[in-house]
């Protein structure tokens, strides 16, 4: 793993639509200002308007097994996701709790995120079903783009801390056990 | 003879015994008798043939003389003789010459006729006649005649010495036959002695003694073994006798068993049961006399005639129930089933039957089922299942308004994303750089051309404007292409809330509508979804008049049907998913059928899908065909399903009754 950070976001949503919304909020299709930036600087000091949005890469599944596939393809690939966006109505396949679960089961560091349009479940009901809840959280459509796009910041960013705690930890304990030896 | 019959085998031997020797004895006498007096009479005739012999010659010479006198004395000589009675003789001419008399005996003697040469008995004499001859020449007769005395005295003596003889051999033959026939009549007093103990003690294990090898002795052998083999037999009998009472005891038992659990069977049913048999009542149980309200006594009646009347009484129709009742009496076979309604509002089921023992009918069993409960639920079922096609008929605007929630929600996300992207985008626009290349030149205002020539950031300063340009070019494209879906995407939810709304004002108002536009605002409300789930839609329409019809049921059923072929097609495997959308007429019917390649219907489930609650999606709630056949139904149509199975597709088909489109527009009550 490389130093960046892992933006990799997987969208699993039998909406076409909506993973065009995701890739929109997300990984926003700009017109590259780095030429202008640079120009800017020059002119005027500093580049004009500029605000800095990191960029996810995004990843789509339109079905619950599907979206699972893709998980166990990253880990394979020692290229996990960071995080993923699941829709509760994915008719006729698996439904968004079933999907979390599976994608928990096999990805220990994945954060999860799913996403509902109606209420039909509580989250006492969600929490009962999956058990643990801890790498979960909720987003309601028609969602606020800076929702989504604050959940996969924070995801992302909680993901990458856990993980360098997890290394960290692994460390220590390696070290400790060559120490003993 | 009866006593005879009584008597002893022992008194009878003897009887037999002393009857056969009395008899043999008497005979013997009798023989002996008869042979006595025969000798001793031909001793006599001999004796008195030779004393007239003697006679004969003794007197020839004095009837030669013609002497009697002489002839007279000769004849006394006889007095020697005390037998002979009387003695004559005649001369030759048959006249009497001599005559002697015994004259003891006070008779006198006449001499008979002269005869020749006889001798005969009369009853208590024997006579002689015999010639007296002298030199072959006849010189007289002579006759003797002699008594029997001395016969009858040696008679008398032959008689006493039979008597005692008989006596004497018969007591004899008695003391013996009592003594030796014991040998033949004990083994049978013996065997009778045994008879009778069997028979009085009923013991067959007592054996008669054998005493003999004889005929007695085979008899009791004979009579042995058949007391062994009745000692068997009745041994065998009294087994089976055992067995059969054991037998008519567990059948009893189980009798008694079966009688009482069909007792509690008769019991224990809710219903009424009345057993008849020839017109009257055999059987029944309480739950019979609690319906019918019948006193106890009635039923114990040899006929149901009162029973029969009683129930009469209580029913709204009684003719009709006597009549029924002569009915089935009359066809013993036939089973009924009758619905008898109360005075007292109560309704009862009576089913009868014939009631059969070994396919011969021998009675009736009527039984009889209060269904006022079931009667009255019915009616409320049928109240509630009005309240439910209201009900459903709001479900199913439901439906559509759900469905267009659903389909604004997602259209609605899809706004919000393009509304903060285009404002994002303007926010960080690089229009802003035009301000600051504004006042750069306004700085250099007074060499502008020196400042664009020379120094160094004027000579960059078209460059970058240049660059500029492309970018806002691009910007403004990224904007416009945003505010265009944006434009789309309002679009679309304009149509479906209109949708909703010319849904929902038109309910239960008969319209004018074209079918085909109905049909377009179903697919429409859907297309969402159907674009989303790559559904392709092909139209065949054939042109149809205007119809005045309930636009909203149609539109319901429409949107229904439209909806579950595209989640036909989207649970099919198949990538070249298909909706046809066919409109046809048909003589005063408008055909409307949504044809779709999707999973298709197992045949099982083609009846039931348009039961209330049958779904096959999980979120599915079974309302939408349910409410759909129903509307169809509501305005004289029918909604009909085909499938050729799984993975094969399905078509549902709506005929719509119509009416060609009049100018009136009546409002049809909701």
């Amino acid at each position: 793993m490389n130093s960046d950070k892992n933006r990799r976001v997987l969208v699993i949503d039998d909406n076409k639509s909506i993973h065009e919304d995701f890739r929109k909020i997300l990984s926003p299709d700009e017109v590259t200002r780095a030429a202008l930036n640079v120009a800017e600087v020059e002119l005027f000091g500093s580049p004009v308007n500029e605000e800095q949005q990191p960029q996810f890469e995004i990843d789509s599944a339109h079905q619950g097994d599907e979206g699972v596939l893709r998980v166990e393809e990253a880990l394979a690939a020692h290229h996990p996701y960071a995080m993923a966006f699941v829709d509760m109505r994915m008719p006729p396949g698996w439904d968004g709790l079933k999907t979390t679960q599976k994608i928990l089961e096999i990805d220990p560091e994945i954060q999860i995120v799913i996403c509902t349009a109606y209420t039909a479940y509580s989250w006492k009901e969600i929490s009962e079903q999956i058990g643990t809840t801890d790498r979960m959280g909720i987003l309601k459509k028609p969602f606020d783009t800076v929702e989504a796009l604050r959940l996969a910041n924070e995801l992302t960013e909680k993901w990458w801390l856990v993980h360098l705690d997890q290394k960290k930890t692994q460390h220590l304990v390696w070290k400790n056990k060559r120490s003993k030896e | 003879m009866r006593s005879f019959r009584k008597a002893s085998l022992k008194s009878k031997q003897t009887l037999i015994v002393m009857l056969a020797s009395g008899v043999a004895l008497l005979l013997a006498c009798s023989a002996f008798a008869t042979y006595e007096v025969r000798t001793f009479r031909s001793e006599m005739a001999q004796d008195l043939s030779t004393l007239a012999e003697m006679l004969s010659n003794n007197t020839s010479a004095a009837l030669d003389f013609s002497d009697p006198k002489t002839a007279k004395e000769t004849l006394s000589a006889l007095r020697a003789q005390p037998h002979i009675e009387a003695a004559c003789i005649y001369d030759a001419k048959g006249e009497v010459f001599a005559v002697y008399d015994r004259a003891a005996d006070g008779k006198t003697f006449l001499p008979p006729a002269n005869q020749t040469n006889t001798l005969y008995y009369s009853k208590d004499s024997l006579q002689i006649f015999r010639p007296i001859m002298l030199n072959n020449e006849l010189l007289g007769t002579v006759y003797i005649v002699s008594d029997l005395d001395a016969l009858y005295s040696r008679l008398d003596k032959y008689l006493l010495i039979a008597v005692g003889v008989f006596f004497a051999s018969s007591f004899v033959a008695f003391l013996l036959s009592s003594k030796l026939l014991r040998w033949i009549s004990d083994p049978i007093l013996n065997l009778v002695k045994t008879a009778r103990t069997v028979t009085e003690e009923k013991n067959y294990s007592i054996r008669a003694t054998k005493q003999s090898d004889d005929e007695l002795g085979v008899l009791t052998d004979a009579f042995n073994e058949m007391l062994t083999q009745i000692q068997e037999r009745d041994a065998v009998l009294q087994k089976t006798h055992i067995e059969l009472e054991e037998r008519v005891k567990d059948r009893t038992q189980e009798v008694v068993n079966s009688l009482s659990l069909l007792r509690a069977t008769l019991e224990s049913t809710t219903d009424g049961i009345l057993v008849t048999t020839k017109g009257r009542a055999t059987s029944f149980n309480e739950k019979f006399i609690e319906m019918w309200q019948v006193p106890v006594e009635i039923m114990n009646l040899e006929s149901d005639q009162s029973l029969r009347e009683l129930i009469g009484d209580q029913l709204q129709d009684p003719a009709q129930f006597v009549s029924r009742i002569n009915e089935l009496y009359a066809d013993v076979e036939r089973e009924s089933f009758d619905l008898l309604k109360l005075k007292d509002g109560r309704v009862f089921e009576r089913y009868s039957k014939p009631q059969r023992v070994e396919e011969q009918s021998v009675g009736r069993v009527w039984s009889f089922r209060d269904i006022t409960d079931r009667k009255r639920s019915e009616t409320e079922l049928e109240e509630m299942h009005k309240q439910l096609l209201d009900t459903s008929r709001q479900a199913g605007m439901a439906e559509v308004a759900t469905s267009v929630l659903h389909n604004v929600g997602n259209v609605l996300n899809s706004v919000n994303v393009s509304s903060t992207l285009v404002s994002n985008q303007v926010r960080k626009s690089k229009v802003a750089s035009l301000s600051k290349v504004v006042a750069l030149l306004n700085e250099h205002r007074s060499d502008i051309g020196a400042f664009l020539t020379t120094d160094a950031k004027g000579k960059q300063l078209p460059n970058y404007l240049a660059q500029l340009a492309d970018h806002l070019v691009g910007e403004q494209t990224i904007v416009l292409k945003e505010l265009h879906l944006l434009h789309e995407n309002i679009e679309h939810i304009k149509d479906i809330v209109v949708m909703q709304q010319s849904y929902a004002k038109i309910s239960g108002i008969v319209e004018t509508v074209n079918i085909i536009d109905l049909v377009e605002d179903a697919v429409r409300l859907n297309l969402g979804a159907l674009v989303r789930h790559g559904v392709e839609v092909r139209r065949e329409f054939e042109s149809v008049p205007l119809v005045d019809v309930e636009k909203h049921k149609i539109l319901q059923i429409l949107v229904n049907l439209v909806r579950n072929a595209k989640y036909a097609c989207d649970e099919s495997v198949r990538v070249d998913k298909l909706m046809t959308l066919r409109v046809t007429r048909k003589a005063d019917l408008i055909k409307i059928a949504i044809i779709d390649n999707g999973i298709g219907i197992p045949p099982e489930n083609l009846t039931r899908i348009f039961n209330h609650g049958f779904t096959t999606r999980k979120d599915g709630h079974g309302f939408g065909l349910h409410s759909a056949v129903l509307a169809a139904m509501e305005m004289g149509g029918s909604l009909k399903v085909h499938s050729d199975g799984v993975d094969q597709g399905a078509s549902f088909t709506l005929e719509i009754p119509f009416k060609p489109h009049e100018i009136s527009n009546h409002l049809h009550e909701f």
